[in-house]
């Protein structure tokens, strides 16, 4: 645990204090040894067979509990997967690009991935809360990196977004502690029930998780902080950092404190889920550009993955087993989604260039480029599949797990929310999931016809590293629908009831 | 209970403040008032380590808030700069 904590931070610190290639390759030793010891870590759990518990003590006496069963573990390889292709991403751009990443990156990411490897374990509100803030801190300011107008107001409304999410939770976490003279999840329930305005506390400590997470209708500032993001960071913030405080959250009210989730509470958490299906897909269907509607879609899946509560309190295991499932494997998935866009984009890129030039009266080039930079506009991406085959073939098969098609981990993610559905005659929930199959279904094919509408030209094919490693992780989005078990077994450590 | 009452005003004013102000720096003072009810109620709370524990959440806020002023630095510089298709983030 602490090895997998302190490589990374170590790692952030040295990249701040070398340049050039030097930085480079200190960047990619600490980012091996991060992924290396989250993988050991992800081992010793899998090997143990039981969660491990471990308190760590911080400044002035505080102690931090961690603990690492199978959810933190299946978020880490979630973390390890999409965190190794970032980072290979960000050193291919220092390399090539005009606009190498920015001095801040690899100390802001690694501090990152440091804070994500905590949370992923938080066993204590105040650890969480301590690591959420480093989250947000970090995911606000790789959000302005790339400065300009757009990503600054981007990155000042995710980090306002933060704040209201992290000081509405400290003040639950004051009043729980008020009340209890506890934050650890272990007992919380307990303690909980016999004070007065413990309930209190849990519902705002509650409200700020929901914003952090976020889920709909808090989750206004998603969309425009993900796109706005460097290349880098949109894959890690939509695959990965959205994760952090769900699984906190899955943590302290469903597997340390399980009397918290009363029948009505996970009631309305699964009603969020549907709210935040049916607003992600019509944002995802409304978008203009293709990082835009990748992003909103991440709000459509983050309601799937609330759709297991009423399940579980239902008595449905499956349910749980099936969300966890969702959440690992939308990682890879969205990361290929969005790392194909990013390529994309490239080529967009240089044809709005050309027909900027020869129609310099219709608008100004310089404004144009910038435009499709980041984020294509979809009409400018129509015939892509001829101009960047493998970066549209990664999209789609990152699609097809969102949608929830065999052979992938989506598929197998749905399927098992299905059978807890089934199984408690959750019919509402059956509804919902169809739904959202058919509604994500609809959005990518906004993208995905018009991708195809072009003949085949060798002539004007493209490809560069980018496209390789979005295919990579579209792989590991079937590899996990291919090779459930492992995973399975993984996430039923230390699971609900013993697990499935 | 003085440290509760008072600290329960501050972040129901602080609160309103953050969705009242319309500038980036009200805002922040906004945010400043609900931390400081936060760090009030766990350091009064009758627990051992409130104050050291309210010290480290302190230390965690102020960073954020220090982002916060920094990025408002940076929103106001490039002001004069901006235009119309990039003023909104898409």
């Amino acid at each position: 645990v602490t090895a997998a904590l302190i490589v990374p931070v170590v790692g952030a610190l040295a990249t701040w204090f070398t340049a050039g290639w030097r930085r480079s390759l200190t960047a990619a030793v600490a980012v091996l040894g991060a992924a290396v010891t989250a993988g050991a870590l992800v081992v010793e759990v899998a090997q143990a067979g039981t969660p491990l518990e471990r308190t760590l003590t911080g400044p002035f006496g505080t102690r931090f509990v961690l603990v690492a069963d199978g959810l933190a573990a299946a978020m880490l390889v979630a973390l390890v997967v999409v965190g190794v292709a970032v980072s290979a991403m960000a050193l291919r751009e220092e390399r090539r690009a005009a606009t190498p990443p920015h001095r801040a990156y690899w100390p802001l990411s690694l501090t990152l991935w440091a804070a994500l490897v905590g949370l992923f374990q938080a066993g204590d509100l105040l650890t969480a809360y301590l690591l959420l803030e480093v989250v947000g801190l970090c995911g606000a300011l790789l959000v302005s990196l790339r400065g300009g107008r757009g990503p600054l107001l981007a990155g000042t409304r995710y980090l306002f977004a933060e704040l209201v999410a992290s000081l509405t939770m400290l003040f639950g976490v004051a009043i729980v502690w008020w009340q209890t003279g506890t934050t650890a999840f272990d007992g919380l329930g307990t303690a909980l029930a016999a004070s007065e305005l413990g309930w209190l506390g849990i519902v705002l400590v509650t409200v700020g998780l929901l914003i952090k997470i976020p889920l709909a209708p808090l989750h206004l500032w998603l969309p425009a902080a993900h796109t706005q993001a460097p290349s880098p960071v949109s894959p890690v913030l939509s695959g990965v950092m959205v994760k952090a405080a769900f699984t906190v959250l899955v943590r302290l009210w469903f597997l340390s404190a399980p009397e918290l989730a009363t029948p009505a509470a996970a009631s309305l958490l699964g009603a969020l889920g549907v709210v935040a299906i049916v607003w992600g897909s019509l944002t995802a269907l409304r978008a203009e550009g293709l990082k835009r509607l990748a992003a909103s879609s991440t709000v459509a899946q983050l309601g799937l993955l609330f759709l297991f509560p009423p399940l579980l309190v239902a008595g449905a295991v499956a349910g749980w087993t099936g969300a966890i499932v969702l959440a690992v494997a939308h990682a890879p998935a969205k990361a290929a989604m969005l790392i194909a866009a990013t390529a994309m984009a490239s080529s967009a890129r240089a044809q709005v260039a050309v027909e900027a030039s020869e129609e310099a009266a219709d608008a100004d080039p310089q404004v144009a480029a910038s435009y499709t930079r980041h984020d294509p506009a979809l009409e400018r991406l129509t015939g892509a599949a001829s101009r960047r085959p493998i970066a549209v073939m990664a999209f789609g098969i990152g699609g097809l797990s969102l949608v929830g098609l065999p052979p992938t981990g989506g598929f197998i993610g749905k399927w098992y929310l299905l059978l807890g559905a089934f199984e408690v005659g959750a019919w509402g929930v059956v509804a919902a999931i169809v739904v959202a199959t058919l509604l994500s279904a609809w959005y990518l094919v906004r993208f995905l016809l018009p991708a195809f509408a072009r003949p085949d030209d060798p002539a004007l094919r493209e490809r560069d590293g980018r496209d390789y490693l979005a295919l990579g992780l579209a792989g590991v989005a079937v590899l996990i629908g291919l090779i459930p078990g492992p995973l399975l077994d993984l996430i039923a450590i230390g699971g609900p009831v013993g697990g499935q | 209970m003085t440290g509760v009452v008072l600290g329960a005003v501050l972040f129901a004013l602080g609160l309103g403040w953050v969705f009242r102000a319309t500038d980036v720096g009200g805002r922040l003072w906004g945010f400043g008032a609900m931390a400081l009810a936060s760090l009030i109620l766990i350091a009064t709370a009758d627990t051992p380590g409130g104050i050291a524990t309210a010290g480290v959440a302190a230390l965690t806020i102020a960073p954020l808030l220090a982002v916060g002023a920094w990025l408002r630095r940076r929103l106001d510089h490039g002001r004069s700069q901006a235009t119309s298709l990039d003023e909104q983030p898409r």
